[in-house]
């Protein structure tokens, strides 16, 4: 067993201790490592491919080290949870992930938004209070569910007063959803004032961390060559185009004000902006308008979708029709990005040992 | 009490006094606040919501989707202050295609409704300062508001006023330790709205006086 594996192995177990799971796997001082999962549309329960991706996660957490796992949106399909003791807490979170010991840090996606209407329509954002209420309640045993707020931010490692990596997490369904919540607390001046909040801490957050790496993650993304598309054209490969359908589509449908957000608070600041909802998996290179931030959407956790105009925007990676994730490292200066994906709980490659091995892999340094 | 013939020239200048001080001063006397920055002449047109504002120099429009809000934000140094804005919605509950119009019953009942969301939205929250001001001869009132985000203290100052079928909110907020430098500018902001139709006979409240 190489160096390598000894030290993740030795980091695993670290992590196994309670404490831990609060407070990361440090003695207060930024670590030069740290490794993460990135995965999202997770919540299908045993329905989708939730189980058998969770078993490679296992395997690359095994070998390779994970401190924790970012989850980005679609926790709970098709339309979220009613209560903080909803059994899909169980089938869609805690069973699929039991042997994954390491806190998740999750944000919000439209069907967890949802309960009016069809499913994901972004329409009852009162069900994502259940998520949060989920992170203090007394099923959410070693507190390994993480959403303290409908937007929040967190550091890694948590005890660090130099950490290596500062996360937000954007509520982003009230700010672009198919159809409007029609609810006072989520219309009008009331919703205006949330997303105001919202953006104002987010950009003052990242202007003013002092950590090496700084990550936005958000359920819609910004950039993406799946059904959904860019921020600001959402749906427009959708056939029908549901934006268009008349009475109940939100003017917010097709993402201008989510674009102008998260270029305002996020772009240039945040290294990697990670997101979900198309159901693929795509790392996508920076573009004009956002400045050095790079783009991965990682939204086949348990869904899949085929891609839908890969030229849309330049990638350094794309896969679509079948279920995965991403893990990631941060060492010093330096991220590296892997992609894997799997088929009946097993990686599309494997080494001579069985073990997994990702169907891509990237480093870059980080870009001031 | 009875005034002695010879002082009632002095009692009468005092007053006459009194009301030029009232009359030329600010419309809003509950106000602390120092004086306002000067606004740019140039009328901002929300044609959404049927107003214009007038900015002071150095601010910026960064948000005008038509849609939720309206918001504007100071400019330092070539970049948005973080944590700085000024934003204008409106209570658009009422208008949700195929559903029936429910419009606020009146200014009490837009407020106190505004309050008591923000009050279950935010964390420590306080009504700080209270009073009524006048939007363009509209009655609207005011709330210096203390509140916490995620984990940032705020303070917002917020207008809210009813016209026709919809609630109007105007607030400019920012880091709690950076209230008192802007809030000249988010009052100044807020009283340079003028509506761009004129306001119908039914809704003007001609003995609206603000305190």
């Amino acid at each position: 067993m190489g160096a390598r594996s000894t030290a993740a192995l030795r980091r695993v177990a670290s992590c196994l201790l309670p404490l831990a799971l609060l407070g990361g796997c440090s003695d207060g001082e930024a670590p030069q490592v740290v490794r993460f999962l990135v995965v999202g549309d997770t919540g299908t329960g045993p329905d989708g491919f939730q189980y058998d991706v969770a078993r490679v996660m296992e395997q690359v957490c095994a070998q390779r080290g994970c401190d924790f796992a970012l989850v980005t949106g679609d926790n709970i399909y098709e339309r979220g949870v009613t209560s903080v003791t909803d059994s899909q807490f169980e089938t869609a979170f805690r069973t699929p992930y039991a042997n994954l010991n390491i806190p998740f840090f999750v944000t919000l996606g439209n069907h967890d938004n949802t309960g009016n209407t069809a499913a994901g329509d972004g329409s009852n954002n009162g069900r994502g209070d259940f998520q949060v209420d989920y992170t203090y309640s007394p099923g959410n045993v070693g507190r390994k569910w993480n959403m303290p707020d409908r937007y929040f931010g967190f550091t890694w490692p948590q005890t660090a007063t130099l950490p290596m990596a500062d996360f937000v997490s954007i509520d982003a369904s009230p700010i672009t959803h198919y159809v409007n919540d029609t609810s006072r607390q989520w219309s009008g001046d009331t919703v205006a004032t949330y997303i105001a909040d919202q953006q104002a801490f987010i950009a003052d957050r990242f202007r003013s961390s002092q950590a090496r790496w700084k990550f936005a993650f958000a359920h819609h993304p910004y950039l993406s060559n799946g059904e959904h598309g860019n921020a600001g054209s959402f749906e427009q490969g959708t056939q029908p185009d549901v934006c268009t359908i008349p009475l109940l589509v939100s003017a917010t449908c097709r993402g201008a004000e989510y674009k102008a957000f998260v270029e305002a608070a996020v772009c240039n600041e945040a290294d990697v902006m990670f997101s979900g909802h198309d159901h693929e998996l795509y790392w996508l290179q920076p573009t004009g308008a956002c400045g050095k931030t790079e783009f991965i959407v990682s939204g086949a956790g348990s869904k899949t979708r085929v891609i839908q105009a890969p030229d849309r925007n330049p990638a350094y990676f794309q896969v679509g029709d079948i279920p995965g994730f991403f893990w990631v490292e941060l060492n010093g200066d330096t991220f590296t990005g892997a992609a894997y994906t799997e088929t009946n709980g097993i990686s599309t490659r494997v080494d001579t040992g069985g073990r997994p091995l990702p169907v891509f892999e990237r480093s870059f340094r980080r870009r001031e | 009490m009875s005034v002695p013939r010879r002082h009632r020239g002095r009692q009468a200048a005092a007053v006459a006094l009194l009301a030029l001080l009232v009359a030329c001063g600010p419309s809003d006397l509950g106000s602390r606040a120092k004086a306002p920055p000067p606004l740019l002449a140039t009328e901002y047109p929300l044609d959404d919501y049927g107003l214009s504002l007038r900015l002071p120099a150095g601010w910026e429009v960064s948000a005008r989707p038509g849609a939720l809000r309206w918001q504007a934000v100071p400019i330092e140094n070539g970049q948005p202050v973080p944590g700085v804005y000024f934003l204008i919605a409106r209570d658009t509950a009422q208008s949700v295609p195929g559903l029936p119009p429910t419009p606020p019953a009146g200014l009490g009942s837009f407020v106190d409704h505004s309050e008591a969301l923000a009050r279950k939205d935010s964390r420590r929250y306080q009504i700080a300062a209270t009073g009524t001001v006048a939007l363009d001869g509209r009655k609207a009132i005011w709330h210096e508001r203390a509140y916490a985000t995620y984990t940032t203290a705020r303070r917002s100052y917020s207008v809210m006023t009813v016209r026709g079928d919809h609630g109007y909110l105007l607030s400019g907020s920012a880091p709690e330790g950076q209230y008192r430098r802007w809030e000249p500018a988010f009052r100044a902001i807020a009283g340079s709205l003028r509506w761009r139709e004129p306001v119908d006979a039914a809704a003007v409240e001609p003995s609206f006086d603000p305190d």
